[in-house]
């Protein structure tokens, strides 16, 4: 008797997908396709216009490591695996090459597709760049073979950095990856190929010997039964945007830089639902998504204020969209602690609920929309365009202050009534 | 020699320093062996090191320094032995949510390599005995707390393995099922099994284990059988629960005056 561990792994990939299916259903019909299509359509008529003159001073190859650095050193891996297999699928480690072998197998034919993809819809503005105008272009063909071959090794890369048995050392190979692999994209669209290879060659070796220091697991378990926890409550969470998804527990992480904020809250009774929906905003995956959107809204509302891009406007229209999207990932909020058993079990004070998931909400996006405009408005207002400034900061707090603690109470109670 | 030494310590833990980071460890120079029809209690308070420990053991965490040898070989030497000579009971049970009872024998059975037909058998034996007959075709999703944690000891027993490495086993089982696992525990002893178990129910680890290990802020503070552990701490007659609460507070006002 005997299941192969192939077969184990074809069932639960079949599984995944038949569960998805009802989801992708909700997401086609939400409207969502359609403005994204039209989001596609209007970005290429934009490219095709931006390409048949590209800017003199463009900087394509630092654009071209932006664009190439997160597709071909990002490297995720569905494994399925979950907290059961310690149990019932270790005795068979010795077998799990295949098991990995095939979620390999699953993940790197799109991650070499997506990679090659970006460098080919990127290549126009390497090659109508002035920086190759004079001397030389790149091959198209050399450049391609470079990148999938980065990509696979980064794809391998991956699995020994999950293998590093510290925390610590996992960061730092990861941290180390991605910056050369940085290097050595902005390379192959700047150097002469013998010169990018030998450098490419040079960053992999350096690699390779710092991923030698650390001790390794043969197969890291709970690695990969992390990874694998944390993508699946991605995948539902990206669903939950669509219709509402049986809870699936969420990721947690410390993010002791955030902790002070909790601290904030006084302690009394009436502040309990504070504390609870500031210390879930800065733990789960919702404060990463909230951290890592302030971060890129805040680099792109820098360059469009510093370019002062539509006499400013360019920058406040920015921030204000990146304010929108930190609002829409906050609602989220709204339903959370909802069905809490602790409702029932502490004295918790009810009708303070929606009052502290206002407060936060509140304090969340002021922050949020303070640190977008530092970024793109300052730069405004060195240039003397306060206009633009002043209109950016007024918007968003009205939207914050006026708009929003009206639609969060309808909605909550809106929830509350289908109870 | 050294392999009826081998054989003989079935787990071997030498020198073991442990922890999820070289800069802290949380095990500090572990040594001990559990030997062929030994029963080892791994006693300790809540953070004393004892899931670390087992997750070394487990292979899931990788030494700072020191080894772990099970029947003789380390997890890198040799994957498939080193795995397949132990069944792992964890602390909270970890179930497929999607397969029943059955389905979950049948998985350990693959696993472990077990025929079709010791299978059937040893299957019939496990769920006749843990009263989960009436269960047997439910989903792990259906299941009580109390009912997940037996058919984790199932599967482990289904297994027949060298050694058993289980975590706090009474936890949410009713009267019965803790009288089946000792029992089922003791003929697994007896057929040759080595049993290692980490447990807060000083009592049970009195009566049935032949050695036990304290704990403490991850070294071992007294290892061996009862007698001998009275012995070396000079409290003849005392209750091991005395013995442990004595360690505890000694070492407590060790640490305040260091």
């Amino acid at each position: 008797m005997g299941e192969t561990l192939e077969a184990i792994w074809k069932k639960r990939a079949s599984a995944f997908y038949r569960n998805s299916m009802p989801y992708v259903g909700y997401m086609l019909r939400s409207g969502v396709p359609l403005v994204l299509f039209l989001v596609l359509i209007v970005s290429a008529v934009y490219y095709t216009e931006f390409i048949k003159q590209v800017p003199a001073d463009f900087p394509a190859v630092a654009a071209g490591a932006v664009l190439l650095t997160p597709v071909v050193a990002w490297s995720p891996l569905r494994t399925w695996l979950q907290p059961a297999d310690i149990v019932f699928l270790m005795p068979r480690e010795a077998h799990m090459d295949a098991y990995i072998r095939r979620s390999f197998r699953h993940n790197l034919p799109g991650g070499l597709a997506l990679a090659g993809i970006v460098l080919l819809l990127f290549w126009p503005v390497r090659t109508g760049a002035a920086e190759s105008a004079d001397a030389w272009k790149p091959d198209l063909w050399i450049t391609l073979a470079a990148v999938l071959v980065m990509k696979a090794a980064n794809s391998l890369s991956a699995w020994r950095e999950r293998q590093a048995a510290w925390p610590s050392a996992r960061w730092a190979l990861r941290l180390l990856r991605w910056f050369l692999t940085a290097w050595a994209a902005a390379a192959w669209l700047a150097f002469l190929p013998w010169k990018a290879a030998a450098f490419t060659a040079v960053s992999g070796a350096l690699w390779w010997a710092a991923s030698r220091l650390a001790a390794r697991q043969r197969f890291p378990w709970e690695t990969l039964i992390r990874e694998e926890g944390r993508t699946m409550i991605r995948y539902y969470r990206f669903f939950g945007w669509f219709t509402d998804v049986p809870a699936l527990g969420s990721a947690v992480s410390s993010r002791p830089y955030l902790s002070w904020l909790s601290k904030l809250v006084p302690l009394r009774r009436q502040s309990t639902y504070t504390y609870l929906y500031s210390l879930s905003m800065a733990r789960t995956e919702l404060g990463g998504m909230l951290l890592r959107l302030t971060l890129l809204g805040m680099l792109c509302c820098y360059w469009l204020g510093e370019a002062a891009w539509l006499g400013g406007w360019g920058t406040a229209a920015a921030q204000l969209l990146f304010l929108l999207i930190a609002g829409l990932q906050t609602s989220s909020l709204g339903s959370w602690h909802q069905y809490t058993v602790w409702r029932h079990v502490y004295p918790l004070p009810e009708k303070q609920r929606l009052h502290s998931l206002i407060q936060v909400d509140r304090l969340a996006l002021l922050i949020i929309l303070l640190l977008l405009w530092l970024a793109g408005s300052l730069p405004l207002l060195l240039q003397g365009k306060p206009l633009a400034a002043a209109a950016a900061a007024a918007a968003g707090a009205g939207y914050i202050l006026l708009l929003r603690p009206r639609r969060l109470t309808k909605r909550v109670l809106a929830d509350d009534g289908d109870d | 020699m050294a392999e009826a030494f081998a054989e003989e310590n079935v787990l071997q833990v030498s020198h073991l320093v442990g922890g999820y980071s070289p800069r802290r460890p949380v095990l500090h120079d572990l040594d001990f062996t559990v030997r062929r029809g030994e029963m080892m209690g791994l006693i300790g308070l809540n953070g004393a090191g004892k899931s670390t420990a087992v997750k070394h053991i487990l292979g899931l965490m990788a030494p700072q320094q020191g080894e772990v040898r099970i029947r003789g070989v380390k997890l890198e030497e040799q994957p498939e032995r080193y795995r397949g000579a132990f069944a792992y009971v964890p602390e909270s049970p970890v179930l497929f949510e999607e397969l029943t009872v059955e389905e979950h024998l049948r998985m350990t059975a693959m696993a472990y390599g077990l025929q079709e037909e010791d299978y059937r058998e040893r299957s019939e034996k496990l769920i006749a005995e843990f009263r989960m007959g009436p269960k047997r075709g439910s989903r792990a999703a259906h299941l009580s707390k109390g009912m997940k944690q037996k058919v984790m000891l199932m599967n482990a027993l289904l297994a027949r393995p060298d050694l058993y490495i289980i975590d706090e086993p009474f936890l949410g089982l009713d009267p019965l099922g803790i009288r089946s696992l000792l029992e089922r525990l003791v003929e697994e002893r007896e057929r040759g099994a080595a049993i290692l178990m980490s447990t807060h129910i000083l009592s049970t680890v009195e009566a049935y284990c032949d050695r036990f290990m304290i704990l403490h802020q991850g070294r071992v503070k007294e290892l061996g059988t009862l007698a001998q552990v009275r012995s070396s701490r000079g409290a003849e007659g005392q209750s091991l629960e005395s013995i442990f609460y004595g360690i505890v507070e000694e070492s407590d006002a060790d640490g305040r005056n260091a």
